[in-house]
């Protein structure tokens, strides 16, 4: 508003000095055609809006450009020789504003040009707020995944019970405390490094599961045994890291954890064609009232599942009178 | 003065060796057994008697709260657990002193220091029942529900539930494998048994919609259901209500 009344007064000046006499005609010139041209520029405004959601390339938006240039000077000339035309009686001005159309074009380029330079630069000041504004967004909520995926990963309970067995080794059994110690970090390390994106060799994942077996067995003793028959072809399939985890989670937590018999836990991968096939068995105590899981370990690895191979149906369950079985099927990467 | 005869309940070995071993240097106690789990450990207090129990949350079976629902005895109480954001609350609300596993030998002595207190003092520990009540209120459902009969402890697991009588102070559980008194409110039941299973169908009665077998008429505006085991229960108006929009009748 303010950038048009200077340029009107500009321009009621310049005509003054050079072109008009009368300082009440130039202020009448002013104010009609920058008044109209200030009219048309905010219409301007719903062009160059609308440019962009619907600008699809470069030569589109020259032409839309080139387009709305003309017609915006026509109607501007058009509608101010009207008004002048009408209302004015002076002759003299009339002569004057007919002489000067040419005139009146190449400032009304300038006018247009000036405009839409603007505008454009309002809209990409705006489209660069949005932009950082999402972004911001976005590492917000990766950031919030991470911190989820690191305590989904962590089991707290694991984690507190296996230091407190530490504690007590100190005393009993130093050199015991100490191999634990190392276990317990090699999990964690595993754990925190393992690059969801990438796949490891089966070999990693169960040396993984074995250390995990193997710290719970300092706290459950006789309680957990486990064993392991992977055949030699399997352990160089790959498979997604971390994978295995929430299903050996699963047998302490609904197996060992609610049984006061001991618990076996038999992990075996066999190679079938195109696929390895990796079964994990436990028994449970049929006198255990079944803790009901809320399935997010089992519902997250049939999202991996989903994510990796596009198919959730690589695992499957079956519960059976005193045993629980998961089978995983994994697709051998031929690369 | 006498020593504080003190029993430890975990199920975990190495973390019954720490407090063992931390035991060793308090003078002021006396170790009196250790249980290896739940129901162990409530027939432990119910015959030793201790003064001072070490009790472990989670174990199978029965969990720490549970056992304290079934003893027959109120000694001092110090838990001990790993991570339970529940029980932390529970504590806090309560006068007995727990330890957050790993802890250390100074912070062991503290809670035996209070427990000392407690004891001279005489202010027994009459704050379990509400600690466990406590405890239940923070979890939304309950899955199953500990009772005695006799020397005899069953673990009911809701489902099994056909319906819940109020009996003053008590509650008869009418299960499928026989009946238990159980010191708990109505309302406590209402409020944590599964809300699609259970209705309130009366001030005296919940029960399992599982297992109702006919709904019929009785006198002017009333109803009776009857139960798959024969059993007849009175329905109020508000509670008949209730019941149709649980079946969506």
């Amino acid at each position: 508003m303010l950038a048009w009344i200077v340029a009107t007064a500009i321009h009621v000046l310049v005509l003054y000095s050079f072109y008009l006499d009368n300082f009440n005609l130039a202020l009448t010139d002013g104010v009609i055609f920058d008044g109209i041209f200030a009219l048309l520029g905010l219409s301007l405004w719903y062009i160059v809006g609308y440019g962009k959601t619907s600008q699809k390339n470069l030569i589109n938006s020259i032409i839309n450009q080139i387009t709305s240039w003309i017609v915006v000077l026509f109607v501007w000339i058009g509608l101010a020789l009207l008004v002048v035309n009408v209302f004015s009686e002076n002759r003299e001005y009339i002569v004057f504003v007919n002489s000067s159309i040419p005139w009146r074009v190449i400032s009304g380029t300038f006018y247009y040009f000036i405009l839409v330079l603007i505008y454009y630069l309002i809209i990409y000041y705006r489209n660069l707020n949005e932009k950082q504004l999402n972004e911001e967004k976005l590492r917000g909520m990766i950031r919030e995944t991470e911190l989820k995926l690191l305590k989904s990963q962590i089991n707290p309970h694991f984690l507190f019970n296996s230091l407190n067995s530490i504690s007590s080794l100190t005393i009993s059994d130093p050199k015991r405390a100490r191999e634990m110690i190392i276990k317990l970090s090699d999990y964690l390390r595993y754990t925190v490094s393992a690059d969801k994106d990438r796949l490891l060799p089966l070999e990693k994942e169960i040396g993984n599961a074995k250390r995990y077996l193997e710290i719970e067995k300092v706290r459950f003793g006789e309680k957990l045994q486990f064993r392991f028959e992977i055949d030699p072809q399997c352990n160089h399939q790959l498979i997604p890291p971390m994978i295995l985890q929430p299903l050996y989670e699963n047998t302490i937590k609904h197996g060992v954890y609610e049984s006061s018999e001991p618990i076996e836990v038999q992990t075996s991968c066999t190679k079938y064609g195109n696929h390895f096939g990796i079964v994990i068995r436990n028994n449970f105590d049929p006198e255990a009232l079944p803790k009901k899981g809320t399935g997010t370990g089992l519902g997250n690895i049939r999202e991996r599942l989903g994510l990796i191979y596009g198919n959730r149906e690589l695992l499957k369950t079956e519960k059976k009178k005193t045993a629980f079985i998961v089978q995983l099927m994994i697709p051998i990467n031929e690369s | 003065m006498t020593k504080i005869k003190a029993i430890i309940i975990e199920d975990e070995l190495p973390a019954r060796e720490l407090i063992k071993s931390y035991l060793k240097h308090q003078e002021s106690i006396e170790f009196a057994g250790e249980f290896g789990d739940g129901f162990s450990g409530v027939k432990g207090i119910n015959d030793l008697r201790p003064d001072l129990v070490f009790l472990d949350i989670q174990m199978p079976k029965l969990n720490g709260f549970e056992v304290l629902e079934l003893i027959e005895h109120n000694p001092a109480v110090i838990f001990t657990t790993a991570y339970d954001q529940y029980a932390i609350r529970a504590f806090e609300k309560s006068a007995v002193d727990y330890l957050m596993k790993p802890f250390s030998e100074q912070r062991f002595a503290q809670a035996v220091k209070k427990v000392e207190e407690v004891i001279h003092n005489k202010q027994q520990e009459k704050q379990l029942n509400k600690l466990s009540e406590n405890h239940a209120g923070l979890e939304d459902q309950i899955e199953r529900v500990a009772v005695r009969s006799g020397r005899n402890i069953h673990v009911i697991p809701v489902d099994e539930i056909v319906y819940i009588e109020a009996e003053g102070d008590y509650v008869m559980i009418h299960s499928t494998k026989g009946n238990f008194l159980k010191e708990k409110t109505m309302k406590f039941f209402e409020n944590h048994l599964p809300e699609n299973e259970f209705v309130r169908v009366h001030r005296s009665f919940i029960i399992n919609i599982g297992f109702v077998k006919r709904i019929e008429a009785y006198e002017k505006e009333s109803h009776i259901v009857l139960m798959e085991k024969g059993d007849i229960i009175k329905t109020s108006r508000s509670g008949y209500k209730a019941l149709r929009e649980k079946l969506s009748l």
